[in-house]
């Protein structure tokens, strides 16, 4: 009896520090827990871990965000939004700046974006080298992504053209 | 009369839900079933064996040597691979290419992320994946991140997924 007794008590306790006393309500708040996250972080709200420099300085190497999967429901993307783009699933993304929108006509010269031939005024781009790219006119589903380090040599810089289908969301902050 | 109105209404509320717990089993395990027999598994766990042969240890030169007859089996004889502008027209030609080629000092991790599968017929395969590759900055030990999003045509060969085409895609068009 002593026995039994000495071999209760840790479960009960284990049984109150877990689920309370009342366990029904317990499990059932856990798995609106677990459903909530799994609505918000699977389907709305999808969590980024940065890497990479191409963003710097507005993202360094190593931090988190998520992307606003509904930031696109009701509204195209906008001019200098920063998006998250999939490749070939949402595992793997790319995170830049939109600078150029449907039908435009986007250049780089000598480090300057222009947009139908205007300079294109980028206060988040502190230093940069001279790019140069060849003018292109965007599609009507196009956007024109950059990073914001324009001080790395451009062919280690991914940016160009992302269809719109390809955009996952915009990031939150 | 209200009896038994009561008991036929509290047996019908019982069973439903035992009903509809036995439906979504038996569907939760078919489709268990089928995921767990199809060729679609089979296909990435093969893409996961490549990733594990394809990624050179730490100063793993020699290791590199022997991964690349373990290569072989992984392509088919007249594999055509197209990476950006270049392109190799048969396993040969990838394996010279694997031998003059010289991993890093640290090493590298390629893993597939993303991968689709999609079944031509019993025995071709279509894949979609991103490939990933991380290792860290010989200076600066800093972790560096390479992806690249690609396509594979698989087929089933002397029983075995081999590789039979794979190309590059660019994620971001110039």
């Amino acid at each position: 009896m002593a026995a039994e007794t000495a071999y209760r008590q840790p479960v009960e306790f284990i049984q109150m520090a877990f689920l309370g006393s009342n366990p029904r309500n317990t499990l059932v708040r856990i798995a609106l827990l677990v459903f909530s996250a799994f609505v918000v972080f699977g389907l709305i709200l999808q969590p980024v871990r940065l890497q990479g420099i191409s963003m710097l300085p507005t993202y360094s190497d190593g931090g988190i965000n998520f992307a606003n999967r509904f930031a696109y429901m009701f509204h195209p993307p906008r001019r200098f939004d920063i998006v998250a783009i999939r490749m070939a699933g949402p595992s793997v993304l790319y995170v830049k700046r939109v600078i150029g929108l449907p039908g435009e006509r986007v250049a780089i010269v000598d480090g300057t974006v222009t947009i139908n031939d205007t300079p294109l005024d980028e206060p988040t781009v502190l230093y940069r080298i001279p790019w140069n790219m060849e003018p292109m006119t965007l599609e009507a589903d196009e956007y024109f992504v950059v990073g914001d380090n324009r001080s790395m040599r451009m062919d280690e810089h991914d940016f160009g053209r992302a269809t719109r289908n390809r955009i996952l969301g915009k990031l939150l902050y | 009369m209200n009896r038994t109105f009561r008991n036929r209404t509290a047996t019908g509320l019982s069973a439903l839900p035992v009903l509809l717990v036995i439906v979504a089993l038996a569907v939760a395990g078919f489709f268990a079933y089928r995921w767990w027999t199809g060729e679609e598994r089979v296909v990435k766990k093969r893409l996961d064996q490549l990733a594990e042969v394809l990624s050179p240890p730490a100063d793993g030169e020699l290791a590199m040597v022997a991964r690349i007859a373990q290569v072989r089996g992984f392509f088919a004889p007249d594999v055509h691979i197209r990476f950006d502008s270049e392109e190799i027209d048969s396993r040969d030609a990838l394996v010279a290419v694997l031998g003059r080629w010289q991993p890093p000092k640290n090493g590298f991790k390629l893993e597939f992320a993303d991968v689709a599968v999609h079944m031509v017929d019993p025995d071709t395969a279509h894949v979609s994946l991103t490939a990933e590759i991380s290792n860290r900055d010989a200076n600066s030990i800093e972790p560096l991140l390479d992806a690249r999003e690609g396509t594979l045509t698989m087929r089933h060969l002397d029983g075995e997924w081999v590789i039979a085409a794979a190309e590059t895609t660019k994620t971001l068009l110039r």
